[in-house]
């Protein structure tokens, strides 16, 4: 029976193939009978050096995919199959109990496993899960089981729970036609992943590996965030059409790198929001015309200490370097609520969200935001740089932040601008604009904090509205208070790429629109479309309605 | 046998990253090489060995060789523990 699963769209695109369940790489066999001592030894130094070479590959191609931090993740398991603390014992096994080559390692694995998990420090607790793995590899390379990576380069439509880090460096785009997850969101390793490979992707899917079995035909509709199960032969000729559509759309345009200018003669930019320095080549690929936001906690998190001020100017460097000299704003720090911060010993917090994250964590921890700010500052000379401060609520947050700048920098002065993300943001937007040179909108947030909705929590996800009016009405006083100012304002988040969204913004007076990669040929087609003083009818008729049903139908309606 | 006493001063301790380093380092000397705190030790040459000693910012160790290169393979390993691993200093000041 055709299913229909919804999720939050992570890479958009259609994508039509065989669900390929991944439950995660089998266990191998751990028993098997006792060969002799030397014939276990052997089998346990091939599969050693087997493990080795699949680890150096998964190594190598992380770090030129993803990023340093997780490469050096799987240095440390490669290390870990040549370390006597976890091997003297695994041959010892075999020596001393006749134990087969996989039970040694088993045993061995669940020992140490077992003494890091009884350690007090949360860091060196969460090793045991990379010993499981490292070791987990080795009985699976000893019974002859695939290595795991093997099966997810297996072709069809990826459908499982979460994708490790591993996994998803494996992931090929030419054979895993879609990736749908159960859990993760739209800025998670997969996610991220999936759009730098063009691969269309929903992320959030809770019944996902409830209703799915291998084999079956699944349609992913990454841009609308909806899985469809099993379809019947109706449905599936109707995505092969609107699939071949896209693709024709595809190849007919290159990078669309023209500018976007509406029918009325006013020109709109489109900016890339970006989470790794690979993504800014994909963003010039698809016609970006800056970096709107540059998520800087990609070069936090995934390792055990905060980076060094020398490898973030590096990273700052390369990513400003590349895009020069169009801008790019770099979003400082943004850890904190869901994203815990490596190294830091924060309070357990009982409402994260609410919590110490954001410039709020920065301020806290002067040694890190300083030590980011100096980076920043020194990589400045190699291109167009803006920097941006997250999770603002006051102008104490803003006045302090620029002290700590002015004594970063080193007379080097930056444009500085914040996020418009919580409601007192929006409402000091007057007092906020003559501290900074530009505003950032940040629907996703602001519509969290004004309806109260954590669209994670199932319960409530129906109150996320960024088209509610209340969340309208916020951003329509930000940017007027920046435009009267003559300071930029930009709208970034998931809205700004809605098809919807174009003619809303424009006619609210935004100029700027920064969105993820793969949705910036649409905005741009979207803009095209736009006629300014229509649009300005339109975004003021939908800051009167009173629901966001209202507003998205008067919306609709205005395109047809 | 030479043997110095070093404190552990950057962010984290002896987690993977220094960890690493520290392995690193000793696998260039010919030496026996172990890492002592309090009652417990680590063979130097293991990423594992050193992590399971739990090693947090502000503690001693002990760093002992024994061996031909016993004199630069300690000195090489203190100053690779007092350089703070090359991690930023702690403070914003700098």
């Amino acid at each position: 029976m055709p299913t229909l699963l919804k999720g939050i769209p992570a890479s958009p695109g259609i994508a039509i193939g065989k669900a390929a369940v991944w439950t995660g790489p089998a266990p191998g066999t751990r028993n098997r009978p006792f060969a002799g001592i030397e014939e276990e030894l052997a089998r346990l130094s091939a599969a050693v050096e087997r493990s080795k070479a699949q680890l150096r590959d998964i190594r190598d191609r992380a770090a030129v995919r993803i990023g340093k931090s997780e490469s050096d993740l799987f240095h440390s398991h490669l290390l870990m199959l040549d370390d006597p603390v976890l091997m003297d014992p695994v041959r010892e096994g075999i020596r001393s109990d006749s134990l087969c080559a996989e039970e040694a390692v088993d045993r061995a694995v669940a020992l140490l496993a077992g003494k890091f998990e009884a350690m007090q420090n949360e860091y060196l607790r969460q090793r045991a899960a990379d010993v499981r793995e490292a070791g987990g590899r080795l009985i699976r390379n000893l019974s002859g089981q695939p290595s795991g990576e093997v099966e997810m380069r297996g072709a069809g439509v990826i459908c499982a729970r979460s994708l490790s880090a591993s996994e998803t460096s494996q992931l090929d785009a030419a054979r895993a036609v879609g990736i749908v997850t159960a859990e993760g969101g739209a800025t998670s390793h997969a996610a991220i992943l999936a759009r730098a490979l063009g691969i269309p992707s929903v992320a959030g899917v809770a019944s996902l590996l409830a209703e799915t079995r291998d084999g079956d035909d699944v349609i992913v509709d990454g841009s609308a965030g909806e899985v469809l199960l099993r379809p019947g032969e109706e449905a599936l000729e109707l995505y092969r059409r609107r699939a071949a559509e896209e693709s024709r759309a595809r190849a007919g345009r290159t990078a669309d790198d023209g500018p976007a200018i509406t029918r009325d003669g006013v020109r709109i930019e489109v900016l890339a929001n970006i989470s790794c320095v690979a993504e800014a080549d994909a963003a010039l690929a698809a016609g970006a015309e800056g970096v709107g936001v540059l998520r800087s906690e990609f070069l936090f998190f995934h390792r055990e200490a905060p980076p060094s001020g020398e490898e973030q100017f590096e990273a700052y460097r390369e990513v400003l370097s590349r895009m020069a000299p169009r801008r790019v704003v770099v979003r400082t720090l943004d850890a904190g609520g869901d994203k815990v911060l490596p190294g830091w010993q924060g309070a357990p917090e009982e409402n994260p969200e609410l919590g110490l994250r954001g410039i709020r964590l920065c301020l806290r921890n002067e040694a890190l935001f300083g030590c980011q700010l100096a980076a920043l500052m020194r990589a400045a000379a190699f291109g167009n740089l803006a920097i941006m401060l997250p999770m603002v609520s006051t102008l104490e947050e803003v006045r302090r932040s620029k002290e700590i700048i002015a004594r970063a920098g080193g007379g080097v002065r930056v444009p500085l601008g914040v996020m418009i993300e919580t409601p007192a943001a929006a409402l000091m937007a007057e007092e906020l604009a003559e501290e900074v040179d530009f505003f950032s909108i940040g629907v996703n947030d602001l519509t969290q904090y004004t309806l109260a909705a954590d669209r994670g929590n199932r319960q409530v996800a129906h109150l996320y509205q960024p088209f509610h009016p209340a969340v309208l009405r916020l951003i329509q006083r930000a940017a007027d208070a920046a435009i009267r100012r003559g300071k930029r304002v930009a709208v970034c988040g998931e809205m700004a790429a809605h098809p919807l969204a174009a003619p809303l913004l424009a006619g609210l007076g935004i100029r700027e629109l920064s969105v993820s990669v793969p949705f910036i040929g649409a905005v741009k087609a979207s803009i095209r479309r736009v006629n300014l003083g229509e649009a300005g009818e339109l975004a003021e008729a939908a800051l009167k309605l009173g629901t966001a049903e209202e507003v998205m139908r008067r919306l609709g309606g205005a395109r047809e | 046998m030479i043997s110095r006493t070093v404190t552990i001063l950057n962010k984290t301790g002896l987690h993977a990253r220094p960890a690493g380093l520290f392995v690193e380092t000793a696998n260039g000397f010919r030496s026996a090489i172990k890492v002592l705190k309090g009652a417990k030790e680590a063979d130097a040459r293991s990423l594992l060995g050193l992590m399971l000693l739990e090693v947090t910012p502000g503690t001693e160790i002990a760093i002992q060789a024994h061996g031909d290169d016993e004199t630069e393979a300690v000195a090489a390993l203190a100053s690779l523990v007092e350089s703070r691993f090359g991690e930023a200093p702690p403070t914003s000041d700098s």
